[in-house]
């Protein structure tokens, strides 16, 4: 078996997966490298209905979205390679641990679609069991169907908090409140409403002073807070509980793109620094190419238009499909647009503007 | 009925006898030796190197304190087998008290503690600066602690927030105080404060604390979180064995 | 408005550095340490912590090293901070015939120094460390070897240094030497000029840009050792523990069979566990400029000479690589002493990858020399 690839995919995730079908559908030769044991990254727990458009496969659930993704890929004769991790890049090799082996791998494109990790927040008992990520109670219930405990306090009401604490009423847990340090809630109000009507408190304005318990959690005690953010004297409630989600966003998963020497830009509004890439996707690096939430945190639908762009963009950059390849890329660009309007979407556009522009001004200073 | 026979708290009469002048307090440090009662007693007489404790043939006397003498150094403290001796210096901005500290586990410099007072009471907040726990200290540890300096005179012990204390980093056990530490010592990046309290070097390689960490660089220095690089990527971003980095038997 | 002028200004927060700083401002003199980036930020941060006195060639080498020894025992009282000083012994591992007889000959040479050190068929050896291959010749055991932690050491240094009137100035890098009349009498920062009696450059790999506008070529070039650090384990491996083939890399290249990767990598074995658990397993020895990079080849190297010394370390978690540039000099040796025809000018730099062992007596020795 040769371990020559015209391009090597870092993560089967939404980004991914779209990336490799769109260079595997031009005649690539595409590999796809997970660390899980399942693809599909984030879909497949993803048991709610997506929004957008019709062309955004709005309406269907997300775990639905991946095994298409999936049977696509398969018929294109894209190759998964599952359990398998990336430890590496060095230049244009892919270091790769497969089945208690290290491959190398030499990669005339390589595309960085790893994720996202989820924050952690600090307080005291924070590092408590129980205390545990949205994402990983996600996991838990959606792929393991295993409830992480009966009594959960969510903190964050991005989409995010209200889309988990309302699959863990789904799944038959009590979420006993559902905090925010903010004045308003930060995902969307319809996400909102479903889990306050199934009679979850919303309490913005109010934080997780610190978890107790012994060896395990066992209660919370939540603050009121000023606009400046400082807790109100007298403003304490106890709650018992013996699960905490927390849900305070994610930060790209970006050390494979430090370690290849991309240049990078600190966008708050994305999660952190984020790897300067082009419209096509590609980075500061010819030839490494990024797409989904290493880039900028985002949703699954924006993370599959960026994966289609990098791998049009990849595999004509290698000749595959390089007729059509500007109205390819067009028609993907066009479509992001739509999903990164109005008032949850133009911020994340206008904070996307800025990464490309700053990398024209890389790349004309460097001209 | 107030006083050390009767409650364990030194009355105010008590004190007054041993308390040092407001004028000494502000020229450095010196011992305060809260002993007023006739025990037959006198190693803090030998531990002073600059002959400041006299108390005589009469083991039985108080020990003497010439302040004028005393360098504050605390070499008395621990050699105190009724841990009445302590330093106090009130002469900056904020005062520091050298005390003897005999519970596990020892707090670190850098620890935030409840500072208590004679009665044990909460008396606010205290910074470890220093935790002394030489071998000649015959296992008494000598902790300072930096008080408000109007607390020069109440504050008498502590008591450590270890179970409450805020980890950032959980594989190394790191703590918000600490690394808050590291920063106000220099440590004005993220790889800095890697080195100085090995945040971020265990097991997760930092993915779960660097933000965190990030942060409170940015808070402490004033800097823009925009210019808190994250340390240097190195391989592997996930561990693997030994034996696969190898490669094949023998393959050397 | 900070004060500007100095007895001494030390060049370079490593830990040649702040062993500098530390013995100079304990014998009260006015001492300004200068550091481009933060205590330990290179080399010495950088590292794995050998203080090991059986690797050294007889002479004057194995001196300052025995001299350094013992005063790493005072230091751990002196410095009033952790620097886990673990004096547990070390061991060269040897593999064969051919290195037997080069590590006898060694060995013989050290007794005459005043080193004892045993030699041990692999039999013994392994009882001693358990971890061992068992289709080994043997090692030699010194129990004059030790271990520390050399961030820890260098903070040691700084801290103290403070305590004794030492100004530390991190984030502070030196652009230039001022001299006057063909002496050397400050420095140029951008924080200021600061003036001083004596400069003391130790700045590892990057003395020799310091001090080459006053037309002094030091033939100090960085060479890159990769290592190799695990995830923390019980108690796994009792000694500081090289390999024969680091001896014959380090004092007889030629030799090693060029071919070979290891070899061309410079290979050889160091391991130590350090006071949290984990193993530093190194090391390649290359010169690669400033590249603190690590490399696949390096890092397979060294994995594979290590399973090869080591077996059980196979199953094993790496959980991170790192790379330091140690100042290497021609002869194995470090610079130590003042510039000849540059008075003002003292160097202290190249000690390459005996800059732990010998930090403390070259920072005495400086200091002394400054008295």
């Amino acid at each position: 078996m040769t371990n020559n690839y015209d391009i090597v995919i870092a993560g089967a995730g939404p980004a991914g997966l779209a990336a490799a079908v769109e260079a595997a559908r031009r005649g690539a030769r595409t590999l796809v490298v997970d660390e899980n044991t399942k693809p599909g990254g984030q879909l497949f727990k993803q048991i709610h209905k997506f929004f957008g458009s019709h062309e955004h496969k709005a309406g269907v659930r997300g775990f639905a979205i991946g095994e298409k993704l999936l049977a696509e890929a398969a018929e294109l004769g894209v190759e998964v390679w599952l359990n398998s991790v990336v430890w590496g890049l060095f230049a244009n090799k892919v270091a790769v641990v497969r089945g208690g082996e290290q491959i190398t791998l030499a990669a005339k494109k390589i595309i960085l679609a790893t994720g996202a990790s989820e924050n952690a927040v600090a307080f005291p008992g924070a590092a408590l069991p129980g205390v545990m990520g949205a994402g990983a109670i996600q996991t838990m219930i959606n792929v393991h169907r295993v409830l992480p405990g009966k009594r959960v306090v969510m903190l964050g009401s991005g989409n995010v908090g209200l889309i988990v604490a309302y699959q863990l009423l789904q799944a038959g847990a009590e979420v006993v409140a559902l905090v925010e340090a903010a004045s308003a809630i930060g995902g969307y109000g319809v996400h909102a409403a479903k889990i306050r009507r199934a009679g979850v408190p919303i309490l913005v304005g109010t934080t997780i002073a610190r978890a107790f318990g012994r060896g395990q959690v066992e209660g919370v005690v939540l603050a009121k807070l000023d606009e400046s953010f400082q807790p109100v004297p007298g403003g304490e409630t106890t709650l018992a509980i013996d699960t905490v989600g927390i849900a305070v966003g994610l930060t790209p998963l970006t050390e494979l793109a430090w370690m290849a020497g991309c240049q990078f830009v600190f966008s708050p509004r994305l999660g952190g620094h984020v790897p300067l890439h082009d419209a096509d996707m590609e980075t500061t690096l010819s030839g490494v190419y990024v797409a989904g939430d290493i880039t900028g945190v985002e949703e699954a639908s924006t993370a599959m238009e960026e994966g289609r762009l990098a791998g049009i963009a990849a595999a004509a950059a290698l000749g595959y499909g390089a007729a059509a390849a500007e109205a390819d890329k067009a028609a993907v660009r066009s479509r992001m647009d739509v999903l990164r309007s109005g008032p949850f979407g133009l911020g994340r556009r206008t904070a996307k503007a800025e990464i490309l522009a700053q990398r024209k001004e890389a790349a004309s200073c460097r001209e | 009925m107030p006083g050390v026979k009767y409650s364990g708290r030194l009355s105010d009469a008590e004190l007054a006898a041993v308390l040092p002048p407001a004028e000494r307090l502000a020229q450095g440090p010196v011992a305060v030796i809260e002993c007023v009662q006739s025990i037959p007693c006198n190693p803090c007489e030998k531990a002073c190197p600059f002959g400041a404790i006299t108390v005589g043939d009469d083991i039985t006397a108080l020990p003497a304190l010439d302040r004028a003498k005393c360098k504050g150094c605390g070499l008395c403290i621990s050699r105190c087998p009724g841990l009445a001796i302590f330093v106090v210096d009130a002469s900056g901005d904020e005062a520091t008290i050298m005390l003897p500290y005999e519970y596990l586990p020892l707090p670190a410099a850098g620890d935030v503690v409840d500072a208590l007072d004679r009665s044990g009471k909460p008396a606010g907040t205290a910074r470890v600066l220093k935790v002394n726990t030489a071998a000649g200290l015959e296992g008494t540890a000598v902790v300072t602690l930096a008080v408000p300096r109007k607390l020069a005179d109440i504050v008498r012990n502590f008591r450590p927030r270890g179970r409450d204390a805020i980890y950032i980093c959980r594989c190394n056990e790191v703590s918000e105080a600490e690394i808050r530490q590291a920063v106000r010592e220099g440590a004005r990046t993220v790889a800095a404060v890697k080195l100085a309290t090995r945040a971020g070097m265990g097991l997760c390689q930092g993915r779960t604390c660097r933000r965190l960490v990030s942060r409170i660089i940015a808070e402490e220095t004033g800097q823009h979180p925009a210019e808190v690089l994250p340390a240097t990527a190195r391989p592997p971003v996930r561990t693997l064995p030994l034996g696969t980095l190898a490669g094949g038997e023998d393959d050397e | 408005m900070n004060k500007q002028t100095f007895d001494i200004a030390v060049i370079g927060g490593g830990v040649i550095g702040t062993a500098v700083a530390y013995y100079a401002a304990k014998a009260g003199r006015s001492v300004v340490l200068l550091e481009k980036d933060h205590i330990a930020a290179g080399t010495s941060g950088a590292c794995d912590g050998f203080i090991i006195m059986q690797s050294k060639n007889p002479g004057p080498h194995l001196e300052l090293a025995m001299e350094s020894a013992a005063l790493y025992r005072d230091l751990v009282a002196e410095l009033d901070y952790d620097i886990e000083y673990q004096p547990k012994g070390g061991m060269i591992i040897i593999e064969n015939d051919t290195q037997a007889a080069l590590m006898q000959s060694h060995v013989a040479k050290q007794a005459a120094s005043g080193l004892k050190v045993d030699i041990l068929p692999i039999d013994e050896a392994r009882r001693r460390e358990l971890a061992l291959a068992p289709d080994l010749w043997g090692a030699t055991y010194c129990a004059a070897d030790a271990q520390v932690n050399p961030v820890r050491l260098a903070q040691g240094f700084s801290r103290a240094a403070r305590r004794h009137g030492a100004d530390l100035r991190p984030g502070t890098a030196v652009t230039g030497l001022i001299a006057d009349r063909g002496r050397v009498c400050g420095v140029t920062t951008a924080a200021g000029d600061i003036y001083c009696q004596y400069v003391v450059a130790a700045a590892g790999i990057w003395t020799p840009g310091l001090v080459r506008p006053l037309g002094l070529d030091l033939p100090i070039k960085p060479r890159r050792g990769q290592i190799l650090v695990t995830e923390p384990l019980p108690p796994t491996i009792r000694h500081v523990l090289l390999c024969a083939c680091y001896l014959v890399a380090k004092y007889r290249p030629q030799d090693l069979d060029p071919i070979e990767r290891h070899n061309r990598l410079g290979v050889g074995l160091a391991v130590e566990q350090t006071a949290d658990g984990g193993l530093l397993i190194g090391s390649t020895r290359e010169f690669a400029g400033f590249d603190r990079a690590t490399t696949l080849a390096g890092l397979e190297a060294v994995a594979a000479h290590a399973r090869r010394l080591l077996p059980a370390l196979a199953s094993v978690n790496i959980i991170r690589s790192f790379a330091g540039l140690r100042p290497y000099t021609p002869d194995g040796l470090p610079v130590i002493g003042p510039a000849a025809d540059i008075p003002g000018l003292i160097i202290a730099a190249g000690h390459e990858g005996d800059g732990i062992a010998l930090s403390p007596v070259t920072g005495r020795r400086i200091a002394d020399l400054l008295k």
